[in-house]
């Protein structure tokens, strides 16, 4: 079976920092890695490809420098890495992108399931996965775990507000991947070595996939300013008995919809 | 329910632009009831049509009736359209291809977030997941949505450029609307129905399964200061009322308490939730560096010198013991 798993290169979301005087990200401290709940769906291609046999191709969008989230989806395993990387696609929105990739999918060849994080932390509206399935014309399960292959019928559990679900669905499909249980491999020293130094990321352009540039630069939404949150007041002590400082803590929570 | 025919005489032409108009929006009755979330997002069309000079039009689905549509008008719809069943993405693309309403509002939840995906891909729409406040630009008319990026640490305000506008609503956004019995709109059976999904669902066991520490939206911590076994098992029993991961500092590890891999630090975990709730933590500089993150910290300390209530939003100086009893108590 081959597997394609799209990921993303994101800023560090655990270490960017607001810039209060600019009210703008102040990405200085903040490492690019690859999305974290991506790495949760290269690991369930993995497992996936251990039990069933078969083929995981990696997938990115962007710049050349995203070609190392590749070489690390090559270091967990992967057996190929493709990188979509034309100028067209640097302004290209969900929309866009999401085509592109299912112009890629398409491209490759034969492939079954197509499989993705929940959401990109970063700016991402977790609207991929679902855009992605459509370009393709397949049925799509998000927020999904554990995938599991039982005669080209693929089963997983989601959780979604109210309860948890078995879902099954005929391939091929798309799946997007929530970060539980099954952690995301650590690759072995070797292999790092060899996706670095010797390893290969395919490039492919526009014209590779036959793309034009009205299919995938048209705009949809504009970002505009940031909203900054309430400044923080450190330092606040409340006062009476543990009971009536607990009561008041709790109001406290529940009116800035912490709890 | 009012008439637009004057505006559109005053404006010389139909409101909104290229024949995009009113306001639609999808909500599901489930057992004779409408969430809260849909009542907000109701509420919340009711305001945008107020401004824009347009009609407020739903779909309900689900299994609809006489009672629930009524409900949806008293909230601020003119126009029900019962649809009983699971709305699927094709369908629900045809019937908006030819509506071409100029926004579309829905509730936000996993099921509707595919969905509205799947919709703004076909009809190439703009789409906005998560909104926390929606208003209409004055002069064009076009949707300023606020949504959370990078984890809550801040919003952005996106515009939207293409007709229809989907925009999916966030719970607790929008205050909930008092309803106004005296409303009338109007209430039609639809005649085409849903598609089946692909996806076959079946209730699953739950398993009750702690979030994972670097994830956790709520992150409890013990430290020393919760002085035994009892003390820590309140502080469990905070964390599984909040659905809270559970970690503590040196101490709590030296106690026995927490593995390593739940000591947070700059030498253990480093972790970002939205609330980080410290018990009889006075916080050393290690720990301050696993936890300084956090988007809000409330410290419970037993000195009113302790370190990390300076760090916190929130401090409760006593016995975090009897803190964190009154806290469980308190929260009901």
């Amino acid at each position: 079976m081959r597997i394609a798993v799209c990921i993303k290169q994101i800023l560090d979301p655990r270490a960017v920092r607001l810039s209060r005087s600019r009210e703008a990200i102040d990405p200085r401290q903040a490492a690019r890695i690859v999305n974290p709940p991506d790495r949760y769906a290269l690991e369930a291609a993995l497992r996936l490809r251990e039990r069933h046999g078969g083929e995981v191709i990696a997938l990115s969008v962007g710049a050349r420098d995203v070609s190392d989230a590749l070489r690390e989806a090559l270091a967990m395993g992967a057996d190929r890495a493709i990188l979509l990387s034309d100028e067209m696609l640097a302004g290209a929105d969900a929309s866009g992108v999401a085509r592109a990739l299912a112009r890629a999918v398409e491209h490759i060849g034969d492939v079954s399931l197509v499989l993705t994080g929940e959401r990109a932390l970063d700016t991402g509206g977790g609207t991929l996965p679902a855009r992605l399935a459509q370009e393709l014309g397949w049925p799509v399960v998000t927020d999904a775990s554990e995938p599991q292959l039982e005669d080209s019928i693929l089963r997983a559990f989601q959780r979604d507000e109210k309860q948890r679900w078995s879902v099954s669905v005929a391939l091929p499909a798309v799946l997007a991947v929530t970060r539980q249980r099954e952690k995301p491999r650590y690759p072995p020293a070797l292999r790092i070595a060899w996706a670095y130094r010797e390893a290969e990321v395919e490039t492919w352009d526009c014209d590779d996939l036959g793309l034009s540039p009205e299919e995938i630069s048209a705009r949809h939404t504009e970002e505009r300013n940031l909203v900054m949150p309430p400044e923080r007041n450190l330092g606040f002590i409340l006062s009476g008995s543990p009971e009536e400082a607990a009561r008041s803590l709790v109001a406290e929570l529940r009116g800035k919809r912490l709890i | 329910m009012q008439d637009l025919s004057y505006l559109e005489a005053l404006m010389g032409e139909p409101v909104g632009e290229e024949g995009y108009r009113d306001i639609w929006g999808l909500a599901s009755a489930v057992e004779g009831r409408l969430s809260d979330l849909s009542l907000q997002t109701v509420g919340k069309a009711r305001g945008l049509a107020d401004g824009l000079g347009a009609y407020v039009r739903f779909l309900l689905a689900g299994a609809p009736d006489e009672e629930t549509a009524q409900t949806l008008i008293a909230h601020g719809a003119d126009y029900v359209y019962l649809a009983p069943g699971q709305a699927d993405a094709e369908t629900l693309a045809a019937f908006l291809r030819e509506r071409k309403p100029e926004i579309v509002l829905l509730d936000d939840s996993i099921t509707n977030r595919a969905l509205a995906a799947r919709v703004a891909q076909a009809l190439d729409a703009s789409l906005v997941t998560e909104a926390e406040d929606v208003r209409a630009d004055p002069i064009d008319r076009a949707l300023l949505v606020t949504r959370p990026i990078y984890e809550g640490i801040a919003s952005q305000v996106i515009a939207c450029l293409a007709k229809p506008q989907i925009v999916t609503v966030r719970a607790g956004a929008f205050p909930l609307p008092y309803p106004d019995r005296s409303r009338t709109g109007s209430i039609e059976q639809l005649s085409a129905s849903w598609q089946p999904d692909a996806v076959q669902y079946e209730p699953a066991p739950e398993v009750a399964s702690p979030p994972a520490l670097t994830t956790a939206r709520i992150v409890v911590s013990a430290g020393r200061g919760m002085e035994d076994a009892e003390g820590f098992a309140l502080v469990q029993q905070l964390a599984a009322r909040l659905g809270a991961a559970i970690a503590g500092d040196r101490g709590a590890l030296d106690m026995g308490w927490i593995g390593p891999e739940q000591q947070v630090g700059a030498l253990g975990v480093i972790v970002t939730p939205a609330l980080y709730i410290a018990c009889g933590i006075e916080g050393t500089t290690e720990h301050y560096l696993g936890m300084e993150g956090a988007r809000a910290v409330i410290a419970l300390c037993r000195e009113s010198d302790a370190p990390l209530l300076k760090a916190a939003d929130w401090g409760i100086i006593g016995s975090p013991k009897e803190i964190v009893r009154a806290l469980v108590e308190a929260m009901g």
